[in-house]
């Protein structure tokens, strides 16, 4: 190759990246499925409509929760909308899902979940029978994950206008002395750790719904985070720099925003990432990437080395979280990205996604 | 994919992955199949018989 | 499944990769393109490039169904898909895939009832399932996609199901080819050939390839060995100064092909005289419609559609690309007009095109080179 080809060749690239790094903009003219799918589209919408309208620097950090000094007390707040079909999935229901996502994106902030309020969305003709379930079920989790419901609001909206129910849940909880969680405290050397076998929750979604003709035995994994981060913060204190509740995008998407936001690259080694042998089967089957697939009870750690063993014998012992695993490592270059060491003894570059997984034919 | 139920009478064969997912397969270009038979599947139909006997795929 | 385990293996993969290794000619840049999109799949799923010498490049081709449907055919899908009562069924990477004015993922956002389905026959169950709605199945794919629309439409008729359609846009994978080969700036030294068309097609259609244009076929598997072995394959034909079709994939492919596949096609499809494909133009007879038997099924005769022929833009340069003429981040829009959010071409709507492809790993592939 020529050198002044060469240069060209550099030039496009730059060009790519200036792009890339450019601050997101929202320009799209309508709101489409790809804006709630946790990819590009959704980091366009909140980067470029939210964040700027409203100005606030806990916002600004896209955190899971929001943390607020109150009179010298720590506190993070954080708030969920739970729409699900089918409202009952094999392994949990929407009230589960309700509970455990506002408990999850709390534990993730370091928070001890203490309160949440709930916001039901009725439609009309829904049966008592299915309400009387999921509140049995919201009690039920609630109760397992050690907070209280101290608030709640309902409104019915006409038939058509609400798929059975809308769960809101409000989460307030106390930041725990022992966490000093921050993306900017992520150096290159640190360890990735996932709390266990991922996919399974988006997986038995999929098929729930019924809209694949595939019979597998899938059970969603919603389950409070709390005492894998109680665990954590217990075994690695302040070597824990940061952590993810892995919901929509999966750990990819994760991955992804903690690359771009501490300006590392995270290397994943393939081989070292659990995934139930029914749900890789699954995504094999619809060619989607694990990797992508929601879950409702796995988070992704980021730890200092030296504590990392430590802190991943604890996530072991955690009920729910056997299949704990050091999945990778973060380096400083090429900062913001995210790459996989295939098992195959190949790398490729795992990018956020432009909307849903979609199935792939070809 | 290994064929669980098929019927003579039927140009559709339930079929089972390795990891025991069950999904229904147009058997038009491969018919007649037997149960145990291991059938490279695409897009909801099996393009091919790899193997005739149960057992032999592992 | 135990049975593919084996061709996944990393230590066989090394061991490949240094037989490749000790094959090639240091002083030759060597082009081999990947026919079928199911390829280029499996060689960034698995990081295959990574195992190959800087000096061996594999060039990305027409065989992503989804992809070279070009833009005229996708306004025409959405039409049908706005039309009352209809329920419009598609494979999933199809819906993000731009027409002139949109995707039918935001037909879908405005109020079209487009779903995503598995296969024909899931679009058939739906239809069985609503009746007081048609359904239509927007058929795309190469040879090995069309024996499934085939089979369900035979069972739709079997059955007497009136409100089932399909809009017709299967290709056949060997016009395409001889359209590259044709050109007088083309850049390759050999083909892996697409292994699940070839379970239908056989092997023996290749044979034009090495008999009228001198550049060696090897029909490959989808495993990650069996890409990088169907490499050495070619490159071996290659310093042996052979040139003919082999077959790597013999596991699986019959060297004559389906005979069963080809009555069933024959029966439900004839070909188009001409059919157009997103970045390459219109080509002779590549592209299948339901035959008259099926015509109660054809879409394209129930509804009416715009059938407006959508030019590519004109600064897409995808066809260049695809006949490795240019490299991605030569064209005139790449990166700028045409990125993954929004694409352009053939090359950049698929995740896996060789530009969107570039776009997302270029700076690791140089990368790779450097050291």
């Amino acid at each position: 190759m020529t050198p002044s080809v060469d240069a060209r060749e550099r030039e496009a690239l730059e060009k790519i990246e200036r792009v890339r790094n450019m601050p997101p903009r929202f320009r799209d003219e309508q709101i489409t499925m790809a804006h709630g799918a946790g990819g590009r589209a959704t980091a366009s919408l909140i980067g470029g409509l939210f964040v700027p309208a409203f100005a606030s620097a806990s916002l600004a950090l896209q955190d899971d929760a929001g943390r607020i000094q109150l009179d010298g007390l720590g506190l993070a707040l954080t708030t969920d909308s739970f729409v699900v079909r089918p409202l009952r999935f094999p392994g949990g229901s929407i009230g589960e899902l309700a509970v455990n996502g506002t408990v999850n994106d709390l534990a993730v902030a370091g928070a001890r979940p203490a309160a949440l309020t709930l916001s039901l969305v009725l439609e009309e003709g829904l049966s008592s029978d299915t309400l009387r379930a999921e509140v049995d079920a919201i009690a039920r989790a609630a109760k397992a994950a050690g907070v209280e419901i101290i608030a709640g609001d309902t409104k019915v909206v006409e038939r058509g206008h609400a798929d059975g129910m809308y769960i809101c849940t409000t989460g307030l909880g106390r930041i725990d002395p022992r966490a000093q969680l921050s993306p900017a405290s992520i150096r290159p050397g640190d360890r990735v750790l996932v709390s266990g076998r991922i996919g399974d929750h988006g997986v038995a979604i999929m098929l729930a719904r019924g809209e694949f003709d595939l019979d597998a035995t899938i059970e969603s994994d919603t389950r409070s985070l709390w005492p894998a981060v109680d665990a954590l913060l217990d075994a690695a204190g302040s070597s824990l720099r940061c952590m993810r509740d892995a919901t929509r995008g999966g750990v990819a998407s994760v991955l992804n925003e903690l690359a771009r936001s501490s300006n590392v690259a995270m290397i994943v080694h393939e081989a070292r990432v659990p995934v139930h042998p029914a749900v890789s089967g699954a995504c094999e089957l619809l060619g989607i990437d694990p990797m992508y697939v929601a879950n409702e009870g796995k988070l992704v750690a980021v730890v200092a080395p030296d504590a990392a063993e430590r802190a991943l014998s604890a996530l072991r012992a955690v009920r729910g979280c056997e299949d704990a695993a050091e999945i990778g490592e973060v380096r400083e270059e090429p900062p913001g990205m995210v790459l996989v060491h295939t098992a195959f003894g190949g790398r490729r570059v795992m990018d956020l996604l432009v909307g849903d997984p979609l199935p792939r034919i070809c | 994919m290994r064929v669980v139920d098929a019927h003579a009478d039927d140009d559709i064969a339930t079929c089972e992955d390795a990891e025991g997912s069950r999904s229904d397969v147009l058997i038009g270009l491969v018919a007649p199949v037997a149960i145990g038979d291991l059938l490279l599947v695409h897009a909801g139909t099996a393009l091919l018989r790899l193997h005739t006997n149960a057992g032999d795929a592992a | 499944m135990k049975f593919v385990d084996e061709f996944r293996n990393a230590e066989l993969g090394r061991s490949v990769s240094q037989q490749i290794g000790a094959l090639v000619d240091p002083t030759h840049h060597y082009k081999i393109m990947e026919v079928c999109g199911g390829h280029t799949h499996t060689i960034y799923r698995y990081g295959v490039s990574d195992l190959l010498p800087p000096n061996v490049e594999l060039v990305h081709g027409p065989g992503c169904p989804v992809c070279v449907i070009p833009m005229g055919r996708i306004d025409d899908a959405i039409a049908v898909a706005r039309t009352p009562n209809v329920i419009f069924t598609c494979f999933g990477d199809m819906m993000r895939v731009p027409g002139s004015s949109g995707t039918l993922l935001e037909a879908k956002a405005e109020g079209a009832d487009v779903r995503m389905v598995y296969s024909p026959l899931d679009a058939l169950r739906i239809a069985k399932q609503s009746p007081d709605r048609e359904v239509v199945f927007f058929a795309v794919g190469f040879e090995t996609t069309a024996p499934s629309t085939a089979l369900t439409l035979m069972r739709a008729r079997a059955e007497g199901i009136r409100n089932f359609f399909c809009f017709c846009n299967h290709v056949t994978i060997i016009p395409p080819l001889r359209a590259l080969l044709e050109s007088p700036d083309l850049r390759l030294d050999g083909f892996i050939g697409p292994g699940h068309v070839c379970t239908i097609v056989g092997a023996r259609p290749f044979e034009f390839i090495p008999a009228e244009y001198g550049k060696p076929v090897v029909i490959s598997g989808f495993e990650p060995l069996d890409m990088l072995y169907s490499v050495y394959m070619i490159l071996r034909q290659l310093s042996d100064g052979r040139c003919e079709v082999e077959n790597q994939y013999t596991r699986v492919v019959p060297y004559d092909g389906n005979p069963q596949a080809f009555r069933v096609l024959s029966e439900v499809f004839e070909l188009r005289p001409h059919f157009e494909w997103r970045g390459l133009g219109f080509i002779s007879q590549s592209g299948l419609k339901l035959s008259d038997a099926y015509r109660d099924f054809d879409a394209e005769l129930r509804y009416t559609v715009p059938g407006v022929r959508i030019a590519d833009p004109k600064a897409c340069q995808c066809g260049e690309v695809l006949k490795g003429v240019i490299k991605p981040w030569e064209c005139k829009v790449f990166g700028t007009a045409c990125t993954p959010e929004h694409p352009i071409g053939t090359c950049m709507v698929s995740a896996e095109g060789a530009c969107a492809a570039y776009y997302n790993f270029g700076r690791i592939t140089r990368e790779r080179e450097a050291v």
